[in-house]
């Protein structure tokens, strides 16, 4: 027997998982969008869930996801915040500090559920078992968005920004003046276009390729690494994991 | 000069399948891995300019070919990126103006030829403000035409690529600059001549001396994606060249790459006064692979799985097993929850891809009270592993009932466990078998002609008594050749050490049809973990009699070791039964070792007596990529002297091991091993035993897969 139930959608992950953990009592699987929120009492498959949007014609489909709530990200969120805290602590300058607490403003922000591999494509889980799994009981968060119009930059950079898509335009392009100075990487940049994988961009003027970033995506600018202090790389190294598992419900 | 060395690339397929297969090989070039190297070859191989190099690096796995044309000189060179950070060159050079030899009736009217081995390694990335940090070594065997070190900068900017070095020898003898290390110590200002032992041996002992020059320069990627033009300033000055000595009207070259798919061809003006060309293939030992047009995984699905009462086709299932998986079954046992299978996969050289096929049949055939499905690999009737699959896990991802799919989750791997061993009895174990391989032996670089060869077939035959014990046979028949070129049999170099090896020309060459090998054998696994075996008769083409082989080798350990003793005599070359006097008893401790640190490496030690009565140890070094493709290195360090052993100072030599597989339409098992032997002499010449244990057990630990 399947149920479904639609609320209101609240974007903290803290509201999120008190919300769900009502509807397990009674329900195997939960599945909650941008849309709200289907309880199934039984297994269900994937191409099921998404045939119950009603907006799959305007889906933006390279950067959809399946998520399933895990409580191992939110010691990796810790343990991130604690390095930056500390970090934060320890620098004099202001620039770098103000980049530090932007950035554990955004990461204490971030709704974090384990992404599937699984690509999410309602034509393939169609025509393929292999896209179209049987939810196991649990809970998950299914990104279903639309085609963004910005690119999100942030990291070790004078400010974070939300800039405008330009089609075709090179990772460089977005990027100006922003890196912060001293502190920024200077060679390449994390791209995540919310699609199972993060590119590691070379944007220098020696290592330049041209690489894009899709509408919607985000850039971060890692921290230039320091063999003095080994806490800019682990930043850099967490970052990097837990942004493969933000749910983004629209670009 | 180069010496005989006997090189086998056998397959069990028809050649004329092989060959069509070769035609739809398929691989991914370097530059779409790696998307920051554009580096080509210098005229003498390895990453460079023209006759100058640089301290760039490949891409990994990179296996790069080059001939080149210069007009005195001729270069044939493979280049192989063995890890990012390790690059290794080796190159034949003909010397159009030299003969091989003053004697007419050594060599003919043959020109000179030398090998040579480079290698390069990258102490530091290249970063924004850092350039790339190498240190190479060129030519480093002893007789080296080019022998020369340096230390290389190379920075990018944009589509120009700089290079600035410092080098000795060759590539610094102009000495444009003072030698940095001279002023250090005064043992660094000459560059000590000639070369110890009977070359062949690295000379340490002259590195970074004598004169040194500044040299470098730069490569432009022009906006016409295919061409690139190179820029050098050459440190060397062409006084002292194998050649004899060149004009040279300016230090600068020029030259341009032209890329055509894996192909580059290159054209340069070199000394002011010379034009050379040259031509490149690329391709990747990673990514290199084949089409497969095998059957499908079989789909588990809730509607071809057997009801709970239904009882299984255990021959339909086993059938399906050995045509749609590749696996022979020799036993089975079925228990309360658990189906225990005994055989051999013969396709998959991929264990965990012949477990999932195989698992999907039994998946269709297994009712749900089998909880477990255990394989037994066997050799022969021998066990080597077991590999229990929990198939409630195995069912949940094979119907996609995960959205973490990890199929591998539900294969765990182990030694033969006692209930498997308990209830294993195959039937059938005695019984004929025959084969048929094809054999190519080649050696580069004679007095003769720099190409000779011969091929034909290898025709096997024996009796299994119980699949442990057997009788086996090989007779070689040769179809091509070019040995009748052959001038001598047995070299003129007075060596006191009994000619082992170094007769091995008689042994190819007095007829067409030869035993290669006939002897019993038996092999046992005797313990947990540990296996043995015996073996008396003609064991290779030289050397019969008996010996006995011990290896302890645990399931997935980066360890394993052994020895075998063997005492045999020296076979005779004039017929395919007698034996020459020469009697030796000859053994080693063996050692296998995987460092985790190295990915996909193995370092193998084998520590005993050699058939010379030497004694000592043989070091291999042996590299897998991930096309399976392996390449390796070995060196014998004997207690024979340099003088004692002859040209070449000591036994080394490089290995390049293909699976069968990658020239295939169907996945397959086996592989064919092509060695190049610069020079090989009779100090630290182990017995080419018949079956190594290390081998047979391949399935317990897989290195070469």
């Amino acid at each position: 027997m399947t149920r479904f139930t639609f609320i209101t959608f609240l974007p903290r992950m803290l509201g999120l998982s008190l919300m769900t953990i009502g509807y397990l009592a009674s329900a195997e699987v939960v599945v909650s969008s941008e849309q709200g929120t289907q309880s199934f009492s039984d297994r269900v498959s994937l191409s099921h869930v998404l045939s119950q949007s009603n907006k799959l014609d305007k889906v933006y489909w390279p950067s959809t996801g399946l998520y399933k709530v895990s409580p191992e990200l939110e010691h990796l969120r810790a343990e991130l915040l604690k390095t930056i805290e500390s970090l934060y602590q320890d620098v004099n300058n202001a620039p770098l500090a103000s980049a530090l607490t932007h950035l554990k403003k955004d990461v204490m922000a971030w709704q974090l559920a384990k992404r599937s591999s699984i690509v999410v494509d309602y034509d393939l889980s169609r025509l393929y078992p292999k896209f179209n799994p049987n939810l196991p009981s649990g809970e998950y968060l299914l990104s279903l968005p639309t085609r963004g119009t910005h690119v999100k930059l942030f990291g070790a950079v004078t400010k974070p920004a939300l800039l405008t898509h330009t089609p075709q335009a090179s990772v460089n392009s977005y990027l100006g003046k922003a890196v912060l100075g001293g502190y920024g990487e200077l060679d390449w940049v994390y791209v995540n276009n919310f699609n199972d994988e993060l590119i590691k961009a070379p944007v220098a003027y020696w290592n330049h390729k041209h690489v894009e970033v899709m509408p919607g995506g985000e850039l971060f600018v890692p921290f230039r690494q320091s063999i003095f202090d080994s806490r800019y790389q682990k930043i850099n190294e967490l970052v990097a994991q837990l942004a493969i598992n933000k749910v983004v419900f629209s670009l | 000069m180069s010496q005989f060395f006997v090189g086998t690339y056998r397959k069990c397929l028809s050649l004329s399948f092989v060959f069509l297969a070769l035609f739809t090989l398929t691989d991914v070039t370097a530059d779409e891995l790696n998307l920051n190297n554009s580096s080509s070859l210098m005229v003498h191989g390895g990453t460079g300019l023209i006759q100058t190099p640089t301290s760039r690096m490949l891409a990994d796995g990179d296996l790069r070919v080059k001939y080149t044309d210069v007009d005195q000189y001729r270069f044939w060179s493979a280049t192989v990126q063995l890890y990012p950070w390790m690059q290794a060159t080796v190159r034949y050079t003909d010397v159009r103006t030299r003969l091989f030899s003053s004697s007419p009736g050594f060599s003919g009217d043959q020109t000179l030829k030398d090998k040579g081995i480079d290698a390069k390694f990258r102490l530091k990335k290249e970063s924004y403000y850092w350039p790339e940090l190498s240190v190479g070594f060129r030519d480093f065997g002893g007789t080296g035409f080019f022998e020369s070190e340096f230390v290389g900068l190379s920075k990018k900017a944009g589509d120009f690529d700089f290079h600035l070095n410092l080098g000795w020898g060759y590539l610094g003898r102009a000495g444009n600059v003072t030698n940095p290390f001279c002023s250090v110590k005064d043992s660094f200002c000459e560059r000590p001549s000639g070369f110890s032992g009977l070359g062949g041996k690295i000379d340490h002992q002259r590195f970074f001396r004598g004169p040194a020059s500044l040299f470098g320069g730069v490569e432009y990627h022009t906006p016409w994606a295919p061409l690139s033009v190179k820029l050098e300033y050459e440190g060397n000055d062409y006084s002292q060249e194998r050649a004899g000595t060149l004009q040279q009207d300016s230090r600068w070259n020029i030259g341009a790459v032209y890329r055509w798919n894996n192909t580059r061809f290159t054209v340069d003006y070199q000394r002011g006064n010379t034009i050379g060309f040259g031509v490149t293939y690329n391709f990747n030992l990673h990514s290199f692979k084949q089409v497969k047009f095998d059957k499908p995984k079989r789909e588990v699905t809730p509607a071809n799985r057997p009801s709970s009462n239904t009882e299984p086709n255990l021959y339909r299932m086993t059938s399906d097993m050995l045509y749609d998986a590749g696996f022979s079954t020799a036993d089975y046992a079925l228990g309360d929850d658990t189906l225990t299978l005994y055989g051999q996969q013969l396709n998959y050289r991929d264990p965990n891809e012949g477990i999932e096929r195989i698992s999907r049949i039994a998946a269709t055939e297994m009712p749900d009270s089998i909880k477990y499905y255990k394989f037994v690999e066997t050799n022969g009737t021998v066990p080597m592993v077991e590999t229990m699959v929990d198939a409630d896990v195995f069912i949940e991802e094979a119907t996609h009932q995960t959205v973490f799919p990890n199929i591998e989750r539900a294969f765990s791997r182990g030694d033969i466990s006692p209930e498997s061993l308990e209830s294993y009895d195959p039937e059938n174990t005695a019984g004929f078998f025959t084969g048929v391989e094809t054999f190519w032996i080649q050696t580069f670089g004679n007095p003769e002609a720099f190409y000779l060869y011969q091929g034909g077939l290898l025709f096997s035959a024996g009796y299994s008594f119980d699949g442990k014990t057997s009788v086996a046979g090989t007779i070689k028949t040769t179809l091509l050749e070019n040995f009748d070129k052959f001038r001598f049999t047995r070299d003129a170099f007075n060596t006191p050490l009994h000619r082992v090896r170094t007769d091995v020309r008689s042994y190819v060459t007095n007829r067409r049809t030869t035993l290669e090998n006939l002897y019993l054998h038996w092999h046992d696994r005797i313990a947990p973990n540990t296996y043995a075996q015996l073996y008396g008769g003609y064991l290779e083409t030289m050397y019969g009699g008996v010996g006995g082989e011990i290896l302890y080798r645990p399931v997935d350990s980066n360890l394993a070791f052994g020895l075998d003793v063997n005492y045999v005599q020296q076979r005779s070359y004039e017929d395919d039964f007698s034996f020459f006097d020469y009697r030796v008893l000859t053994g080693h401790a063996n050692i296998y070792y995987k460092p985790p640190f190295l990915k996909d490496t193995q370092v193998t030690l084998n520590i005993g007596r050699f058939l010379a009565k030497d004694k000592g140890v043989t070091v291999d070094f042996a590299k897998r990529f991930d096309s399976g493709i392996v390449v390796g290195a070995f060196a014998a360090f004997t207690n024979v002297s340099a003088e004692e052993y002859g040209e070449g100072s000591f036994t080394k030599g490089f290995y390049l091991s293909i699976p069968i597989d990658l020239f295939l339409l169907k996945s397959s098992k086996g592989r064919g091993r092509i060695p190049w032997i610069p020079i090989a002499r009779d100090g630290g010449q182990p017995l080419i035993r018949p079956i190594n244990l290390y081998n047979v057990t391949e399935a317990r630990s897989p290195f070469a897969r």
